[in-house]
């Protein structure tokens, strides 16, 4: 059996008294695409960042590509190392051009030298369509561009896993396209990608499993067309009728 | 319940209520593990931070009340070699000079008229900076003008009204602070509030004159002021009109202050939208209206943070007028513990603490309740 | 678009309120002028070419009673205040970003003991503060009969610290001028990077390559100037009958001052210092441990740079009150400009306009060229970087 990606065993988590995380059971096998929905506050965000350790889960196991999150800092940095983060106000570092932003990881966590480091960045840059605009600053990009960037630098960390936190939420709609384009792009070419997203039509195309949850734990999963066309738990149909319409 | 690895299809057969967060193994001792001893260096870092305590707190604890020396009636009583044993704090030294620290040479006879001030300023500080407070234009006009009309007679007398003439060369101790205090903050907040409307006057005269006045007074050292106040106001007055030795620091600090002051109302009116001065113009009201009745009350409000900042600047800046001879609170600390009846090795190191104790406790006790004020604001207009 | 009216009710009030200040000003000077005519004081000033007759404790330029004139003594009281000023920031600044960033640790006890530093230092008044470190420092000094040595070299003593003096003057002129260049230097090197940064190329390194030239260069022209034949005379301080003499004394008002100034302002410091990084997203802290960049990594590489867009104005304004502050001095005996100028010069000559007012220019003098590269430096930043 190849080991999964990421899994989650049994996982608890809490922020002071309440219970955001319940006993969530997943594993994702490495080059999958698992798109994760469900209502504000149901706790998709939270899991996602359970991954690489910006929220701290406070019962059960995760393990991401073989190490496993015990809490300890080592860990945790190791984990960080192989997991790459887009988040949905992208986060660029304002006071550094696409290609710093791109290259601070590469120098400074993976130590690499300095033309390595500009030659990796520059490669994913122009996967993502923005080597043009390396010496630019984020503010001088739009929206969809700077989200693009902040794909291809979480992409210079050579990540096993990709977290993605609605990527496209805070974009208008005219650049949602080009992003969406870019993860079709990272899906279909074997990364694993781990996408809390609004974004059904994305879901439908790319994703191998989608994953429902709402009250901090995972109601249904199912395959894409599965999912869409017979939901089964009363609260996914409710869901998916309130935003398809 | 658990499902295999990794399903394709999962239904959940009953949702899962919350529970509560479990205890942690070992409890509170895993978290004070994790916060202050995560790594080799913090872990040092907390270890100095707690042996500098655990010497400093017993010793700072002996010294002021276990060692000290609360009663006796000179510096023998605070010497180690009588009492024979180890002497803190000597604070019958303290008890002995209070009056001389309160009041400095006031008059023992008339010193009701210096508490009776001190009264008086409390009531109308009280009433301004409680924001509740019901009347609080009453308690302006009480506090910028009834206040420093019967300080005056108060403290400096008036023989016509049977109040016995005190000269200011004899005022000291805490009534020269508070009332180089006062006259700052009551002077300066009508005058600030003038300058930062000057400044954004459209008149270019009083624009430029305005921004000149503060910056000017803003550049310069508050000692180069009280110097100059004290040299230079004799000199402009006509003839042998001279001025009191207490008023001319005051007018200093007055004006100092001021300009201080109107830093802080511009910061006030800025973040007042333009907006409101548009719709009170709108409905009718003159540019003077609209600001006295719109703009400048939403201004002060927001800035009386800010106006009790710089109050507390002033109180820590009264120590200064030393400079010009004022018998302010340290410099009467400084001439008590020159006093060869208190010589005691103990009594200076008495004093500076008892100074730094009354300072702290003031200052700090003022920057909470503008923390409190600022708060509270926030939380009012937060929707 | 309506054009604003000349109103010439508001022409009239300020025209008025012009002439009504001119007249005030110029009954003011009048009376002035009377009363000092009576006193027998001279207007101008001429009065800095006399002989000033007193001594001055501490002195970066060469100073001696006997021959100086006034003029001398307000460069003395000038140097000195800008010494004291320029050291307590370079101190209070180093000290001010520890206390700041301590502020936001992650251990709780670290940032307890920051917030009590902050509230100590900030609620004390500076002149309280100023009292207890003289008295400290003089307390911790041995006494002036047994000063503690250095070989002959130099003195610690509750008179002071007494070091040789070398005297740049003539010849040896060379070396301060070229510390002068390589500081020049540093600054041609910091612009030099600035435009390669801009242009998206390699940087030049600036912080090694201008401390060896800050250190260097003056280093070879002494070293230069002793091989040529020319060595930098050299004052070494000497016991004398009372007191150590020659020598460059480092009194301990100055220590006294430089230490309270340092730790007051630090205070301050930190706390603008910790809004600068408070101001900076919480989204970037975590976006740099995303991307596994170290706390420390993270301070310095992201939220630093970004705060001191926030740090930097206000963090002017303190250095300029620290400036303001030295006037402090008077009260400690350490002889500043105020103290010396404003104090011993004006009490002998009575020249009280004249010494006001040049005492005043000075300190506005700093408070503008402070407030003129403020204003560029904010031009810049909000110009490039947004």
């Amino acid at each position: 059996m190849i080991p999964p990606a990421v899994e989650f065993v049994d996982v608890h988590a809490w922020f002071g008294p309440t219970h955001v995380l319940r006993a969530i059971d997943l594993a994702v096998a490495p080059g999958e695409t698992v798109v994760i929905c469900g209502p504000s506050g149901s706790g998709k965000s939270t899991l996602i960042r359970a991954v690489n350790g910006l929220v701290a889960h406070g019962a059960g196991t995760i393990r991401v590509a073989g190490l496993v999150l015990d809490g300890s800092a080592k860990a945790t940095d190791a984990v960080r190392a192989r997991v790459g983060m887009v988040f949905q106000s992208f986060d660029l570092f304002p006071h550094l051009t696409v290609l710093e932003n791109c290259t601070l990881a590469p120098l400074h966590a993976r130590r690499l030298g300095l033309k390595a480091a500009r030659d990796l960045a520059l490669g994913h840059l122009d996967r993502v369509g923005l080597a043009d605009r390396a010496g630019r600053l984020p503010a001088e990009l739009s929206g969809g561009q700077q989200q693009r960037v902040a794909i291809a630098r979480a992409l210079c960390l050579e990540p096993e896993v990709m977290l993605l936190d609605e990527p496209t939420s805070a974009l208008d709609p005219e650049m949602v396209g080009e992003v969406l384009a870019v993860l079709t792009d990272l899906a279909r070419g074997g990364t694993t990608l781990l996408c809390v997203t609004h974004e059904m039509g994305f879901a439908r195309a790319v994703a191998d499993r989608v994953v429902f949850m709402d009250e901090g734990q995972i109601v249904e999963i199912a395959p894409p067309d599965a999912f869409f066309d017979q939901p089964q738990h009363p609260r996914t149909q409710a869901f998916l009728s309130r935003i398809l319409g | 319940m658990s499902s295999d690895g990794n399903p394709e299809r999962f239904v959940r057969a009953a949702m899962i209520p919350p529970a509560p967060p479990p205890r942690r193994l070992g409890g509170p001792l895993a978290r004070i593990r994790a916060t202050l001893f995560p790594d080799l260096a913090n872990g040092l870092v907390t270890l100095a931070i707690l042996a500098a305590l655990v010497w400093l707190v017993p010793a700072a604890f002996r010294f002021l009340v276990v060692d000290a020396i609360w009663t006796g009636a000179s510096g023998e009583a605070c010497r180690p070699e009588v009492t024979g044993r180890p002497v803190g704090a000597c604070w019958a030294f303290i008890g002995d000079k209070i009056n001389y620290l309160a009041y400095g040479s006031y008059p023992a006879a008339e010193r009701w008229r210096p508490n009776l001030f001190f009264g008086l300023l409390a009531f109308g500080a009280a009433w301004m900076l409680w924001l509740g407070a019901p009347k609080r234009a009453w308690g302006a006009v009480y506090l910028f003008v009834a206040v420093p009309v019967l300080a005056y007679l108060l403290l400096a007398g008036l023989p016509a009204l049977g109040l016995a003439s005190v000269a200011t060369a004899l005022w000291g101790g805490l009534l020269v602070t508070v009332v180089v205090s006062g006259v700052g903050i009551v002077a300066a907040l009508p005058l600030g509030i003038l300058l930062a409307l000057g400044r954004r006057s459209d008149w270019p005269v009083i624009r430029i004159l305005s921004i000149g006045f503060i910056e000017f007074w803003r550049g310069v050292p508050l000692i180069t002021v009280l110097f100059m106040a004290n040299v230079m106001l004799p000199l402009f007055l006509p003839g042998d009109l001279t001025v009191d030795r207490l008023v001319r620091p005051l007018v200093g600090i007055a004006l100092f202050a001021s300009a201080y002051m109107a830093e802080v109302v511009r910061g006030g009116l800025q973040a007042i939208p333009v907006g409101q001065r548009q719709a009170a113009l709108a409905l009718g009201l003159t540019p003077f209206q609209a600001t006295r009745a719109v703009v400048l009350p939403q201004a002060l409000k927001i800035v009386v943070p800010g106006i009790v900042n710089t109050l507390i600047g002033l109180f820590k800046d009264t120590t200064l007028v030393a400079i010009v001879g004022l018998a302010d609170f340290v410099r009467v600390l400084e001439a008590a513990r020159a006093d060869p009846r208190w010589s005691a090795p103990a009594v200076p190191v008495t004093a500076y603490v008892f100074a730094a104790l009354f300072y702290f406790a003031v200052c700090f006790g003022m920057a909470r309740y503008a923390g409190f004020i600022e708060r509270r604001l926030a939380a009012g207009d937060a929707r | 678009m309506l054009k604003p009216r000349v109103s010439w009710r508001a022409l009239a009030v300020q025209v008025l309120l012009v002439g009504a200040l001119a007249a005030l000003a110029s009954f003011a000077a009048s009376n002035a002028a009377q009363k000092l005519a009576r006193q027998g004081i001279v207007a101008g000033f001429g009065f800095l070419g006399r002989p000033a007759g007193f001594d001055i404790g501490q002195s970066l330029i060469p100073y001696a009673a006997a021959t100086a004139t006034y003029l001398d003594a307000f460069l003395v009281g000038l140097l000195n205040t800008l010494l004291v000023s320029g050291l307590a920031i370079v101190l209070a600044t180093g000290l001010g970003f520890a206390v700041g960033i301590a502020r936001r640790a992650d251990n709780p006890l670290v940032r307890a003991f920051a917030a009590a530093y902050v509230e100590l230092f900030r609620n004390l008044p500076l002149l309280l503060q100023l009292l207890v470190w003289y008295v400290a420092v003089r307390v911790a000094l041995p006494p002036a009969s047994d000063p503690a040595t250095l070989g002959q070299a130099a003195f610690l003593s509750q008179r002071g610290l007494f070091l040789p003096r070398p005297d740049f003057l003539g010849l040896a002129a060379v070396v301060p001028l070229a510390f002068v260049a390589a500081l020049a230097a540093t600054g041609l090197l910091l612009r030099a990077r600035r435009r390669a940064v801009a242009l998206g190329k390699k940087p030049v390194p600036v912080l090694w390559p201008g401390a060896l030239l800050c250190l260097g260069l003056p280093a070879l022209a002494w070293i230069g100037l002793g091989l040529a034949g020319h060595p930098v005379p050299v004052a070494w301080p000497m016991r004398g009958p009372y007191d150590i003499e020659g020598g460059l004394p480092v009194r301990p008002e100055f220590a006294a001052l430089l230490l309270g100034l340092s730790t007051y302002s630090a205070a301050f410091i930190a706390e603008i210092v910790r809004s600068g990084l408070d101001s900076v997203a919480r989204g970037q802290r975590e976006a740099a441990a995303a991307l596994s960049l170290s706390r420390a990594q993270t301070l310095r590489l992201v939220v630093l740079p970004q705060a001191l867009r926030v740090i930097v104005p206000p963090l002017t304004s303190q250095y300029l009150n620290i400036t303001k502050n030295s006037s402090l001095a008077v009260l400690i005996g350490y002889p500043d400009l105020v103290h010396v100028f404003m104090g011993t010069v004006l009490n002998q000559t009575n020249q009280a306009v004249e010494v006001v007012s040049l005492t005043m220019c000075v300190y506005l003098s700093l408070s503008l060229a402070t407030a003129l590269v403020m204003n560029r430096h904010n031009a810049r930043v909000a110009g490039s970087r947004t």
